[in-house]
């Protein structure tokens, strides 16, 4: 049951990553005409860096001396026991960083807005792309809609799991 | 329904297979979880593998030979391992196969609830018993 439970809490970081991502992507989307920013010139898009992370740390040095030993005349479920005892390396998932795109911006030809420049008359507009967010908003409500999946499985394993002895 | 105990080895191996599913599950949802995560290598149980290593028979080690004009049993086979295998080419961006996790997914659902299963339909016959063939 504690593997299930695991199951969850990874499950969790799932959603609430993507959740995360699904935020940048808004404010990317709301901010695609913003040319004033508090950092000054347009809006930079920005992008969510995930990475995988151990629930639980486990002291590095335990782990190699783990790794060294040799598994060879185990039979699958003492190897099991092992593998699981380490830790078994499940990672959850986490965004680690929100990073802006330095990509250039868009220049548009709009002499008559107060941002342009007086020269040439055109617009730095964000580096925001539609076609790209609308991509990314995708992958982001898919993993999303996997992580549901798998949280309703690990929901019917438990429930099954109650019904023994019942 | 072997044996003197109340609770035989076939509780102990079902057990035991709830435990490989639902360790399975929780290295499932970890990939799935970093689906979209750069320079994370999926991770599975490699039950298959160890599986049909045991399915083909017994290391010939075992055999003695006990007259000088006995066959060699030829090379050991690799021994039997069954661990968390990494997937090879993983550093991508699209390591994660997830067509191919849901698939592990559902199967490994499906293996626990028949193990479940199985064991509940072992404790309606230890309750036959209990109750000497009554409900």
């Amino acid at each position: 049951m504690t593997d299930l439970i695991k199951s969850f809490k990874i499950g969790g970081t799932a959603l609430s990553a993507h959740r995360m991502k699904m935020n940048v992507i808004a404010q990317n989307l709301a901010n695609v005409d913003t040319t004033r920013t508090e950092e000054g010139g347009p809006y930079r898009r920005k992008m969510v860096v995930y990475e995988g992370r151990q629930l639980e740390e486990i002291p590095l040095g335990l782990q190699k001396a783990e790794a060294r030993e040799n598994y060879d005349d185990l039979g699958f479920y003492e190897m099991f026991e092992r593998e699981r005892d380490r830790g078994g390396d499940q990672r959850g998932v986490k965004v680690t960083d929100v990073v802006q795109s330095q990509e250039d911006f868009r220049l548009v030809y709009n002499p008559s807005h107060p941002d342009a420049d007086p020269v040439t008359g055109y617009v730095a507009m964000p580096n925001v792309d539609h076609l790209t967010e609308m991509a990314d908003m995708l992958v982001a409500r898919r993993a999303y809609e996997a992580s549901i999946t798998v949280m309703n499985n690990t929901k019917a394993m438990m429930m099954k799991a109650l019904e023994i002895g019942k | 329904m072997g044996g003197h105990r109340l609770f035989d080895s076939t509780y102990n191996m079902m057990g035991k297979g709830l435990d490989v599913s639902s360790f399975r599950h929780s290295l499932i949802s970890a990939n799935v979880a970093n689906v979209d995560t750069i320079h994370y290598k999926p991770r599975d149980l490699d039950f298959n593998a160890t599986l049909k290593q045991a399915m083909a028979g017994p290391p010939p080690r075992e055999v003695a030979m006990t007259h000088e004009k006995h066959l060699d049993a030829g090379p050991l086979p690799d021994p039997i391992r069954a661990s968390i295998y990494d997937n090879a080419d993983a550093y991508h961006l699209d390591s994660v196969d997830i067509d191919e996790e849901m698939s592990n997914l559902v199967e490994n659902n499906m293996k626990y609830r028949t193990t479940a299963e199985m064991m509940v339909r072992k404790m309606t016959i230890l309750r036959h018993a209990i109750a000497e063939g009554g409900s």
